[in-house]
């Protein structure tokens, strides 16, 4: 298979966060970024009330995984995020992915495949 | 004459609550020092000071319930009607700091009521007592009320009705029973929750930390249930109430109550057109959305996105 990069984006709830770390290091990913956000979806909102004060809140708290891959089949990323955050209801989140053009290393210059792997005498 | 200073240092501090978010610094400042000269230093005059007419004609106020809550109170409600209101409200940015703002005025509250005795005697100890049994009682009912109304209990509502009812007894704290200060607290919560949730709705006015709901309207039922409560058994010094045979101490609170009511809008409201003839109080719309922590002070004080 030829050098090809694709970027998984998982939303789901904060508190599976942990499991699904765990899980990616298990399949070979030590490396991601992690956003908190505020999204909608399926799930509603709720209300909050402050003295007088009654809110309508819509956007819930949610977390935001971005992992790029290459050597790793982004087939068993999706697989096992699905695995580790499936429970049925709504509220579990989505994966979005994405093709990606280029990734470089910014500590030596490389780019492509090689940017995303971490040899061994760097652990 | 440092314990009096306190009082009135502490007093238009209230009011800042109400003009919260949209209020120019330097114009706050100029508000202060007229404020405290022109509003809070006569009527703590009338009620406190050596020929002070309400202390002539028998009111009785034991730590400031009309001197510091229904001046300010009062004041910052005519203040949140002229400024206007804020274009954003957006919902408390840190809820265990006020929290912890409510315990710190409890405790300094012994502070403020015990100490109002000015020495330690058996009245001092009657209003720690009585101070903390409002205080307790009102943060019980406030709850009682909230979780009728919306079925659910908040932190933000415990600390609002623990500060209620520590004002709703500040007139009466060295005055009135502990027996007394259990139904001041209760009823002072329920009347505070009730003006906040449905009043202050109905009429659309922007007092942006409710000093009106509570200091305002907590410390007139205090001035009120002070004319109905008071014993000389507790405090010889003082004067009997309503349900301890004299009708015309309740009179009297009501006349104080009143007076300080109108003459705290009155001037306030001058102070404010004064001020506001000068030069605009109001902080632009840009600077407002952006934050007066920015655009006045050059501090981001809260830091981060919200949204």
């Amino acid at each position: 298979m030829a050098d090809k990069l694709t970027k998984v984006d998982i939303i789901t709830s904060k508190g599976k966060f942990e499991e699904l770390k765990k899980a990616l290091g298990d399949i070979g990913i030590s490396g991601m970024t992690v956003t908190n956000v505020l999204g909608c979806g399926m799930q509603k909102g709720h209300k909050e009330y402050y003295r007088g004060l009654t809110m309508d809140i819509n956007l819930v708290p949610k977390v935001k995984i971005e992992i790029v891959v290459c050597e790793v089949p982004v087939d068993l990323v999706v697989e096992t995020a699905k695995k580790v955050l499936h429970t049925g209801e709504m509220g579990d989140g989505k994966i979005f992915v994405y093709n990606v053009e280029n990734v470089i290393r910014i500590s030596t210059g490389d780019e492509g495949r090689v940017a995303l792997q971490y040899s061994d005498k760097d652990k | 004459m440092l314990f009096q200073l306190m009082f009135a240092i502490i007093t238009p501090a209230l009011i800042s609550g109400s003009i919260a978010e949209r209020m120019k610094f330097t114009h706050w400042i100029v508000f202060l020092i007229c404020w405290t000269t022109l509003v809070y230093d006569p009527i703590a005059h009338w009620v406190w000071g050596a020929g002070g007419w309400l202390k002539n004609l028998g009111a009785l106020d034991f730590a400031g319930g009309n001197v510091v809550h229904i001046s300010s109170g009062v004041s910052g409600l005519i203040a949140a009607l002229m400024l206007g209101k804020r274009r954003n409200v957006g919902k408390p940015s840190n809820l265990p700091i006020t929290c912890l703002g409510a315990a710190i005025l409890w405790f300094g509250w012994y502070g403020f009521n015990a100490g109002s005795a000015l020495a330690i005697n058996d009245v001092a100890v009657n209003a720690f007592i009585t101070t903390n049994t409002s205080a307790a009682a009102s943060a019980i009912s406030w709850s009682i009320c909230e979780f009728a109304y919306r079925k659910k209990i908040t932190s933000l509502g415990v600390a609002s009705g623990i500060v209620a009812g520590l004002v709703a007894i500040t007139p009466g704290a060295g005055f009135v029973s502990p027996l007394a200060s259990l139904i001041i607290g209760l009823v002072g919560g329920a009347v505070c929750y009730s003006c906040i949730t449905f009043v202050k709705a109905k009429l659309g006015y922007d007092d942006a930390l409710d000093a009106f709901g509570c200091h305002g309207v907590g410390g007139i039922w205090g001035g009120i249930a002070t004319g109905i409560f008071a014993w000389k058994a507790i405090n010889s010094a003082g004067a009997s109430g309503l349900i301890h045979g004299n009708p015309k101490l309740l009179g009297i609170q009501i006349i104080a109550v009143l007076s300080s009511v109108v003459y705290s809008a009155v001037v306030t409201f001058i102070i404010i057109k004064v001020i506001n003839a000068v030069s605009s109080i109001r902080a632009g719309e840009k600077e407002e959305q952006v934050g007066l922590d920015v655009t006045e002070h050059g501090e981001e004080a809260y830091g981060g996105i919200q949204m």
